[in-house]
């Protein structure tokens, strides 16, 4: 669910790339190229439905659009993992990094995400 | 309600209500030597430890602080949390990948900047532990410390040096923490 309440802590964010169509785009070939603009809000509708489907604690998606992709936030790190693993079946690309707050001292940090034959991870 | 000291438990077992502790301060647990309930952080460095405590159903709500390098390889349990850095303490030259639970409940106590840390089960016996307990407690003169142990008649004078580092027992806490 996508929740509007402050309270909740959302402490993982990863950022989603746009198709590869729409990737490495000026501002100026958007606005002559409809027909990526509308790639790129498709992209953001299948974002919304998929999310909405397989994530069960609160996130939030970043809709104001961003050269690097969709940003979107997990207050679950479960969430999260599931939302990575589970790329090759959405058919998209999350940009190779992750970043978590401390919850102690507020303190954002950003990990690379490392894929290996057998699975992923964290360094 | 303003909290005026803060609690660890370190690596011995504590026979003692850690519950008192609470009444108007804060706890941090050591590892899974001590099963404390309503803590506010329980710290461990130990990778083993450090799977059962994401396991054990009593540390389910409470944030679980251990290094930066176990952090990278649990982070996508909820519950943890990695060290902050200790910048105050950084002249001890203390690696927190290796130290005991105990130290780094010890220094994650210094870093919540309350007045007071009380001690309960912290091995003072391993003389290594000893030395980085006093260094601490001789780093952070604003901060009292107590190392609150079992009422025992033969007293310690090992930290008579240590202005702010004193010996307390059980029933002189106990009296502390009805008068708060």
């Amino acid at each position: 669910m996508q929740n509007k309440n402050k309270d909740i802590f959302y402490k993982y964010t990863v950022t989603l790339q746009w198709p590869q169509v729409a990737r490495n785009r000026s501002i100026e070939t958007l606005r002559d190229r409809p027909d990526i603009m509308q790639e790129m809000n498709h992209f953001m509708q299948k974002v919304e439905n998929v999310t909405k489907l397989i994530l069960k604690k609160p996130y939030k998606v970043d809709y104001k659009h961003s050269v690097a992709g969709v940003r979107i936030q997990f207050s679950s790190g479960q969430d999260l993992y599931e939302f990575i693993i589970r790329q090759p079946e959405f058919e998209w690309e999350i940009h190779p990094k992750i970043g978590t707050i401390n919850s102690l001292n507020g303190e954002y940090k950003s990990f690379d995400l490392v894929y290996q034959p057998t699975g992923f991870s964290v360094v | 309600m303003k909290y005026t000291h803060i609690s660890i438990t370190g690596n011995l077992t504590v026979d003692y209500d850690t519950r008192n502790c609470l009444k108007r301060g804060e706890l941090i647990v050591s590892g899974l030597t001590n099963k404390s309930t309503g803590s506010r952080y329980a710290v461990t460095n130990n990778e083993l430890e450090l799977q059962n405590m994401l396991n054990s159903p009593n540390l389910r709500n409470i944030p679980i602080v251990t290094s930066l390098a176990l952090y990278k390889k649990y982070m996508f349990f909820d519950n943890i949390e990695y060290v902050p850095s200790f910048s105050d303490n950084a002249t001890i030259d203390i690696d927190v990948d290796n130290c005991s639970s105990q130290l780094l409940s010890l220094l994650l106590a210094c870093w919540c900047e309350y007045p007071a840390v009380y001690c309960f089960g912290y091995d003072i016996e391993n003389l290594k532990e000893r030395d980085l307990f006093m260094k601490v407690a001789e780093n952070n003169p604003i901060i009292k410390f107590y190392y609150v142990r079992r009422p025992n008649v033969n007293k310690i004078k090992l930290f008579d040096a240590i202005k702010n580092l004193n010996v307390m027992d059980y029933k002189e806490y106990t009296t502390y923490a009805k008068q708060k």
